[in-house]
């Protein structure tokens, strides 16, 4: 049963002609920093080729957050300030917004509510590793940034299905994935990790996607950064960071809860520092 | 002890840790009573909350709603209880519950104090 769907949701995102592609950007600056200690002339180089991640760079280093009395106009300098994970974050949410862009999805998905959900997410996701001391709160990130990307698939290469579970999930009540599983058989977390597997990022961040929900999960699956992506959805979603096309908030997975060994006190900084960050991030970054 | 951002400082509020400025220096330490002149120095050096002793969440709640427009309380209220409505006993979903009506009635107040400066202004 399982298998029968799996292979349907193979053939959906292997039909589709022409697929967005993840931007090379973030593959190279990922492989780069991966390898060597690569010099900040280097990975400025790397970034000046995409001038829309450049801008972003020096968008967000002048940004309020910073709060700079200097305009500072030269990438090497941002990159020095913020860091290699700030950068390799901000160039995966660039990547990503492009392709986002490059949708033509159906009038009833709101493209963006569902940027600000993403940003959202992933921004929890984060403060959530990090507070729980996880050692790749980037990676975290991305699983977070790409966790709903099935639902932007749905709504622009299965267009009148996707209709119909919008409908039932305002009828019903629903989580969105419970109505596509009984729609149409499979749910937006495997047509996610299809397209992650596609764009082949790594097995790690596959996982996040495929499991955000914790269903459908193999024994021993259940890791810390799933578990963050999956709290991260429920906090972002209650704290109303646009909208994933939800009606509820996701009910927290005890065992993941479990798993990531944080008090229930830790809830109230992982909550304020989100809701700061996303301030910050969205502003910079809104949907254009 | 709770976070409390620098806006919602009180003055004779009690540090429960030292508050920092971004490169980590002292500014000053746990266990003082919050003055007018401390609060100002926050201001000046760029902290933007800091940690306090014995925080009433539950009284700050009520503040916020009564600076806020009923109509504005009411609706961030109702969506919210759409948002979380039904979840039986789950003290995580609670907590995140509580935190989360919190912290946007919080920007719901400031967004309204925006407002309000914009008016002053023009």
């Amino acid at each position: 049963m399982l298998l029968m769907n799996a292979k349907r949701v193979d053939r959906i995102i292997n039909s589709i002609g022409e697929l967005p592609i993840l931007p090379t950007i973030y593959a190279r600056l990922t492989h780069i920093l991966n390898v060597s200690d690569a010099s900040i002339s280097t990975i400025s180089n790397i970034i000046s080729e995409d001038q829309s991640v450049a801008a972003m760079v020096l968008r967000m280093v002048n940004s309020a957050a910073y709060g700079f009395y200097n305009k500072i106009g030269e990438l090497q300098h941002a990159i020095a300030i913020l860091g290699l994970n700030e950068i390799k974050n901000l160039v995966l949410a660039t990547s990503m917004y492009n392709v986002v862009k490059g949708f033509r999805p159906s009038d009833r998905f709101d493209m963006q509510e569902f940027w600000k959900h993403s940003i959202g997410c992933a921004v929890s996701a984060r403060v959530l590793a990090e507070t729980a001391y996880l050692k790749n709160p980037e990676a975290v990130f991305t699983g977070g940034l790409l966790h709903d990307i099935g639902k932007l698939i749905h709504a622009s290469y299965l267009r009148e299905e996707f209709d119909n579970v919008v409908a039932d999930v305002e009828k019903t009540g629903s989580q969105m994935s419970e109505s596509e599983r009984r729609l149409l058989g499979f749910d937006h977390a495997q047509t996610g990790s299809a397209l992650a597997e596609k764009w082949l990022l790594p097995r790690e961040i596959v996982n996040m996607i495929a499991y955000h929900h914790l269903t459908d999960m193999p024994p021993d699956t259940l890791t810390k950064e799933i578990a963050a992506v999956h709290i991260g959805n429920t906090l972002c979603t209650a704290l109303r960071m646009g909208s994933g096309g939800e009606k509820r908030v996701p009910m927290v997975n005890h065992e993941a809860w479990e798993i990531l060994n944080l008090k229930v006190s830790d809830l109230e900084y992982v909550m304020q520092r989100s809701a700061k960050l996303f301030e910050e991030r969205v502003s910079i970054m809104e949907f254009t | 002890m709770g976070i409390l951002s620098i806006n919602d400082l009180k003055v004779g509020m009690v540090l429960a840790q030292p508050a920092k400025n971004r490169h980590g220096t002292i500014i000053l330490d746990k266990g003082n009573e919050l003055t007018e002149n401390h609060i100002n120095s926050f201001k000046t050096w760029g902290i933007k909350g800091v940690d306090i002793q014995d925080i009433d969440y539950d009284q700050i709640i009520q503040q916020e709603m009564e600076t806020l427009p009923d109509d504005v309380a009411e609706s961030i209220e109702r969506e919210l209880g759409e948002l979380f409505h039904p979840f039986e006993a789950n003290p995580i979903m609670e907590e995140i519950y509580k935190i989360a009506k919190r912290i946007i009635l919080k920007q719901a107040a400031d967004q309204t104090d925006g407002v309000t400066d914009e008016c002053e202004k023009g």
